[in-house]
């Protein structure tokens, strides 16, 4: 009795050891970009983002968002873009505390479109940033939040 | 019950991949109304797309993105029968995945 008990917490152990090694290795698999998303000043997030290239303002990017959000904890963003060879595409939104919202990596697979919903704390400026071979191409749209959308 | 949802439709010759996932996505700084405790950040971070088992768009986020986050891509071409898998992984190690064949 007393040796099947033993055996029964000797085999728990060792399962519930395993089961923490796959967690830590599935967190370490995921490879989020933590530095992008300190939590800082804007210029210090685009400073990050940008790697260095200039960033140009252009009009091939259309930044769709409503002007005026009535909740600031649900703002529909969709971006689309002529441009070609989007490698990469962010949306920055100016005064959260942590200013960039998203970053994806778009294959040549897919048009160079994203949609998403975001929060803004405050009435900000939102800035879709498209990253290219060379360069990276801005633009920026204000928009107004007139309830506080710190809410989740 | 799987978290996430997705649709796609055919758009003028591309297909538009649609996704809507049930996640609390609280960034760390609300406060429990009962309590008065923070409640503890807990959002998505790494959100990846797959088509017919190659990455398409691999999307890392942080917790401005709202609540029960939806989102769009649009995918060039496609065909019917074509697979599409949605796989998420958040800041406390949880992680969901879910497929979907284009009709």
């Amino acid at each position: 009795m007393k040796a099947s008990r033993r055996k029964f917490l000797i085999t728990t152990i060792a399962f519930s050891a395993a089961g923490i090694a796959l967690f830590k290795s599935s967190l370490a698999n995921a490879e989020w970009l933590s530095a992008d998303f300190e939590p800082g000043s804007f210029d210090a997030t685009m400073k990050q983002l940008l790697k260095g290239k200039p960033i140009v303002e252009t009009d091939k990017i259309d930044l769709n968002i409503p002007e005026i959000a009535e909740n600031g904890a649900l703002v529909p963003i969709t971006v689309t873009s002529s441009l070609k060879d989007i490698k990469n595409l962010a949306i920055v939104v100016e005064q959260n505390p942590i200013p960039l919202a998203i970053e994806a990596v778009l294959m040549p697979e897919l048009e160079p479109f994203l949609s998403a919903r975001l929060k803004l704390a405050s009435t900000s400026f939102v800035f879709a940033i498209a990253e290219t071979e060379k360069v990276c191409y801005s633009v920026k749209k204000k928009v107004k939040v007139t309830i506080g959308g710190c809410g989740g | 019950m799987s978290s996430i949802k997705i649709r796609t439709k055919r758009l003028d010759g591309n297909t538009q991949i649609r996704t809507l996932i049930s996640h609390p996505m609280e960034h760390g700084r609300n406060k429990d109304k009962t309590t008065n405790k923070l409640i503890p950040a807990h959002y998505i971070q790494v959100l990846t797309v797959t088509h017919n088992g190659k990455p398409i768009a691999i999307c890392n986020m942080g917790a401005g993105i709202s609540k029960d986050p939806y989102f769009a891509f649009l995918l060039k071409g496609g065909s019917p029968g074509d697979q599409i898998t949605i796989d998420w992984v958040d800041n406390l190690g949880n992680k969901d995945s879910e497929k979907h064949t284009i009709t």
